[in-house]
């Protein structure tokens, strides 16, 4: 369990723009009193805005290796050995000057046959969620080789409980006024070289007994900017289309949503908190989901009988363990 | 003499960032006039107000599928990072010529387009304190690894396939791929590196006190014997010593 973890002088550190990170790291930090040092101004405004209890160290520098000269656990919800993008972690680490707690930013579903969570092998302490993640990292070879694994559970939900007036608050401005209508939160993944199409046709579509809160991943915005504007301003006067700005929070908008609609995602696996109907868009198949190929055949499925409650509340057993204190 | 300069490469910590500054000194020292260049198209539109003697650069540097030297008509030394392959196709340009590090290689090919030149090194003392036993730079997957039991490796390279530490022996630890100066940094930390005689890394590994090998030495004594044997010939590859080869060979 996460309270078995002793953090001495610890630092959670998220280089980049990543925004989606902060909903992972900041439970982490609250419960540990620990800083976050983060490298991009947008990642650092969120943090300050939507997680006011933890301290933000805004590095604004490529390199921060002076920043962490102070600290000696450094903690990622990613690989943290030698990252990519923080070389300078590894004179700390293989000099033995600091230890790495590595967490996940969501349960993976995707890449399953490319090497990507091999990097964890070399952790000091590594976080997972449940069984899900145990299983997977046995089934890659890399569990027998991690010397310490703790199981959190669902902590950034029980995070999101502790402090729900304040994320209730924060959440409400983005939210559709009160309305009779059943909300679907649409999460569409992201696509590289060209944005994903087809918006339209699911939200002009929609059944006059529906509106749509759409939460775009955040490579969206980077990669896409026009493409996001534009979606923004054509959707900008819809009363049952809401296209949700750049924000880091989940769980309260999964409190808002009577059904998720979305792809092989991470985010998919948390909506299983709520025991409600999940559609996938697309081929994926997952017993927990309805999977639709088109968005005719998805407003068709929203209407029918909900059958598959209890394969989401097993699911949501393997793969949160339950319990996590907060 | 006016030599360019020219790095058309934004990567950071790359061969080419880590050596320009090494070339910029040795030519400034030796009374050679230089030009930074590090934006190609401005390069072609302003070079004609008064156009070099020569052009030192780490790719091909090429416009339209051509390679600008016989675009320009200006002779360019390409200082290879790596093996030959890549840039191949560089030595059917007129003006152009190579540099590699791999001194048997060289004899395959017309003195007059390639040249040996290692990769520089500093002759800096350091004293950094030893971490890694064995490391290598390769992308386990692709190429073969040291295989050895009673030590531990640690490969740094872009490794891949599908559950690849299922049969990975347990002393053998992988971690992403390294740019050029961490590599150095890694080997500065490290008693010895898994590579041979022709890698662009040999003489750098032993100016980092690293010592490369593809058998493993057992006894630290003979280790550091042999480290000080290569020692010796680490006055002849120094930064100084390979640009003044570059120079050399347009003279």
């Amino acid at each position: 369990m996460i309270d078995a973890v002793t953090v001495s002088k610890g630092i959670a550190i998220l280089p980049g723009p990543r925004t989606s990170f902060l909903d992972h790291l900041m439970p982490l930090c609250d419960l540990w009193s620990i800083p976050l040092l983060c490298t991009d101004e947008w990642v650092a405004i969120c943090a300050q805005t939507f997680y006011p209890s933890v301290k933000i160290i805004s590095s604004g520098h490529a390199t921060f290796q002076h920043d962490l000269e102070p600290y000696h656990t450094f903690v990622t919800v990613e690989p943290c050995r030698l990252h990519p993008q923080a070389l300078q972690f590894g004179e700390f680490l293989y000099r033995g000057l600091a230890q790495t707690i590595a967490g996940f930013h969501g349960n993976p579903s995707k890449f399953r046959e490319e090497y990507w969570i091999e990097r964890y092998a070399d952790e000091d302490t590594v976080l997972v969620y449940g069984q899900y993640l145990i299983d997977y990292l046995q089934e890659k070879g890399v569990f027998p080789r991690l010397k310490n694994v703790v199981t959190i559970g669902n902590l950034r939900q029980a995070y999101y409980e502790k402090h729900r007036p304040f994320f209730e608050r924060m959440i409400k401005p983005h939210l559709f006024a009160q309305s009779s209508r059943k909300t679907i939160l649409w999460a569409p993944t992201w696509t590289y070289p060209h944005p994903p199409s087809g918006y339209e046709e699911v939200l002009d579509d929609l059944p006059s007994d529906f509106q749509v809160l759409v939460k775009l991943h955040p490579f969206m915005y980077r990669m896409y900017p026009e493409f996001v504007a534009s979606l923004k301003e054509h959707y900008a006067e819809s009363a049952h289309v809401r296209i949700l700005e750049e924000i880091p929070l989940i769980y309260p908008l999964f409190q808002q949503a009577d059904f998720y609609v979305g792809d092989a995602s991470s985010v998919a696996f948390d909506f299983l908190a709520y025991d409600r109907p999940l559609f996938i868009l697309g081929k994926e198949k997952f017993p927990w989901a309805t999977t639709v190929s088109t968005p005719q055949d998805l407003f068709k499925a929203l209407q029918q009988k909900d059958t598959l409650s209890e394969m989401r509340q097993n699911t949501y057993r393997y793969v949160f363990k339950e319990g996590a204190p907060c | 003499m006016l030599v360019d300069l020219v790095i058309a490469d934004p990567r950071p910590y790359t061969f080419a960032k880590y050596a320009m500054p090494r070339v910029l000194s040795y030519l400034s020292r030796v009374g050679i006039e230089c030009r930074l260049i590090d934006t190609l198209h401005d390069y072609l539109r302003t070079v004609a107000a008064r156009r070099p003697d020569w052009i030192l650069s780490f790719s091909a540097l090429s416009a339209h599928e051509k390679p600008v030297c016989d675009v320009l008509k200006i002779p360019q030394f390409y200082w290879l990072e790596g093996p030959l392959a890549p840039a191949a196709h560089f030595l059917n340009s007129q003006f152009g010529r190579v540099g590699l590090s791999d001194r048997n290689a060289c004899q395959k090919y017309n003195p007059q387009k390639v040249s040996y030149v290692s990769h520089g090194v500093d002759l800096e003392p350091h004293a950094t304190e030893k971490v890694f036993t064995l490391v290598g730079f390769v992308n386990v997957g692709e190429n073969g690894f040291p295989q050895i039991d009673n030590i531990r490796i640690d490969l740094f390279g872009d490794h891949v396939g599908n559950n690849l530490l299922l049969n990975l022996p347990m002393n053998v630890h992988l971690h992403p791929p390294l740019p050029y100066q961490e590599k150095l940094a890694v080997l500065k930390m490290s008693h010895m590196v898994w590579l041979d005689p022709s890698d662009p890394l040999y003489w750098p590994a032993v100016a980092c006190g690293c010592l490369p090998v593809t058998q493993p030495f057992d006894h630290p004594q003979e280790r550091v014997k042999e480290l000080a044997r290569l020692a010796h010939f680490l006055p002849e590859h120094t930064w100084d010593k390979q640009i003044q080869r570059i120079i050399e060979s347009f003279t």
